[in-house]
């Protein structure tokens, strides 16, 4: 079946192929997997969500009009099935952007700051990743992390593109104060909230703070 | 849009092009040339933006393989799904029952989850068993029988229907679990004092009775739009398509305290399922965030 497309395997699935479908998952599992398990970070919610979306897509697939490609439609429904759950089990505290934080002369902005130089960057990232709001996560994972076009990622997340890009660069912006990129006056004086997550995640892999 | 202090929201939507081709990228853009705040933070932003990006390409160049072990239930689940009755997609029809998850997940090993709930199902199966058969008989005597057309509905704002059935409406101000769901299934009971104290039949939907809503609590705002008989019915639309099947009623709750439609369906083979819709239900797909066969 290797030669067959996604769209043939759906069809040949939807005529009544009982491999095709399973042919089709085989594909693009190891894609399906990264993208679930790094948006829920947890291996159980991600295999139960992957089965719940892929039975649902399997039940499903008579309806599939090709407006997009087979393997958005299929990120649409896993990544739907993840952010349902995230959204059950109640977000996480999100981190502000240190809108508040001041210079010399009182008034606000940011700072540069030293690159997070750490023995573990992955746990670093994936704990900070999971700091943010659930769409701003989901769309960094898909953008930045699994490298889609941003014009994919807003089919698979149905919202325009203008909105993947806000939502990416919101993302980015708070990561870059919770892995010490982006450093703020109050922060550099006491290691405060916006970069604990990044300081605790540094001493668990035995970095340094910036 | 306040261009007092460099607002990072907004500076980073410009560094990240989501202001591109709206007003704001040029007011953005000019405040940047003219303001050594802005211009500063617009700097900061852009090298942190970098260095962002690079440690998450970082993160995904390292693979993520799916675990043997999800494969394999993965493949069985959908072997599973395959040798069920309702595998006729040749003709373009849905499934005819609800999908069936329990046999999939026992292929793999139990989760720490299924574990924790296991070490106290049972008392709480006791509990509910005892609830249940009171909140029958409570919920029997309280639902009204009236019609809607009583309440002075429209044609715009006839009641949610499947079908043509009734379907019973109110809010029990419940917040719902795996567990507790079964509580939902009163509703059944009420539909059948409201159709002769007996099951629904085809020829009781082809008389189509309405129920009109009971709300012994507020409904949560959150689903408040699916109030509306419109909205209700594309919601019960996604749902049935799921699981197919007549809706017997619809509680405006919650679910572990996400507001949540609970859904309670009987299926042609006479079994009850029971469906937790969240508040976006109806746009773009039922958005489950639970299922349950009871029976």
């Amino acid at each position: 079946m290797s030669e067959i497309s996604d769209e043939g395997l759906l069809a040949a699935h939807a005529a009544g192929d009982r491999d095709a479908f399973a042919e089709l998952v085989r594909r693009h599992r190891d894609r399906l997997w990264a993208v679930a398990v790094r948006t829920l970070h947890d291996r159980e919610e991600a295999a139960d969500a992957l089965q719940d979306a892929l039975l649902k897509a399997y039940r499903s697939a008579a309806g599939f009009r090709g407006e997009a490609a087979v393997t958005t439609w299929l990120h649409r429904i896993v990544v739907n099935a993840c952010l349902d759950r995230v959204r059950r089990r109640q977000a996480r505290p999100t981190v502000p952007l240190p809108a508040n934080t001041v210079d010399r002369e009182g008034r606000p902005r940011p700072e540069p700051a030293s690159p997070v130089i750490d023995h573990d960057t992955h746990l670093v990232v994936r704990q900070a990743l999971a700091q943010l709001p659930e769409e701003q996560r989901a769309a960094l994972i898909l953008v930045d992390v699994q490298g889609y076009p941003v014009a994919e990622v807003a089919m698979i997340l149905g919202v325009a593109e203008g909105t993947v890009k806000s939502r990416c660069s919101r993302g980015r912006a708070r990561l870059a104060v919770l892995l010490g990129h982006l450093r703020t006056e109050g922060n550099r004086a006491d290691n405060g909230d916006v970069s604990g997550v990044s300081r605790a995640g540094m001493d668990q892999a035995g970095g340094r703070p910036a | 849009m306040s261009l007092n202090q460099p607002d990072l929201d907004l500076i980073a939507d410009y560094v990240g092009g989501a202001l591109d081709g709206t007003p704001d990228e040029q007011r953005v853009g000019d405040r940047i040339r003219s303001d050594a705040e802005w211009a500063r933070a617009y700097a900061d932003l852009t090298a942190a933006f970098g260095a962002v990006s690079s440690d998450l390409r970082a993160f995904g160049a390292t693979p993520e393989r799916m675990p043997d072990d999800v494969w394999a239930g993965l493949e069985a689940a959908l072997s599973s799904a395959s040798t069920a009755p309702n595998g006729e997609f040749a003709s373009g029809q849905r499934p005819k029952e609800p999908p069936t998850f329990t046999a999939p997940r026992d292929n793999r090993p139990p989760s720490r989850h299924a574990a924790r709930r296991r070490r106290w199902a049972t008392p709480v199966v006791a509990a509910i068993a005892v609830l249940f058969a009171l909140s029958l008989t409570i919920f029997a005597l309280k639902v009204p029988t009236r019609n809607f057309g009583d309440s002075g509905s429209t044609g715009a704002d006839a009641p949610a229907a499947v079908g043509g059935a009734p379907v019973l409406q109110r809010a029990s101000g419940r917040d719902y679990t795996d567990e507790t769901l079964v509580l939902a299934t009163d509703f059944g009971v009420a539909y059948a004092a409201s159709a002769g104290g007996r099951a629904a039949t085809a020829e009781d939907s082809a008389k189509a009775p309405q129920v009109a809503p009971s709300y012994a609590a507020p409904v949560p705002p959150a689903l408040s739009s699916l109030t509306i008989p419109s909205n209700l019915g594309r919601c019960l639309d996604a749902v049935t398509a799921i699981m197919p099947g007549q809706v017997l009623g619809v509680d405006y709750a919650t679910y572990e305290r996400t507001p949540a439609v609970i859904v309670v369906v009987r299926t042609p083979d006479d079994s009850r399922w029971v469906g937790v819709a969240a508040a976006d239900c109806g746009n773009g797909g039922a958005h489950l965030l639970a299922q349950k066969r009871l029976d």
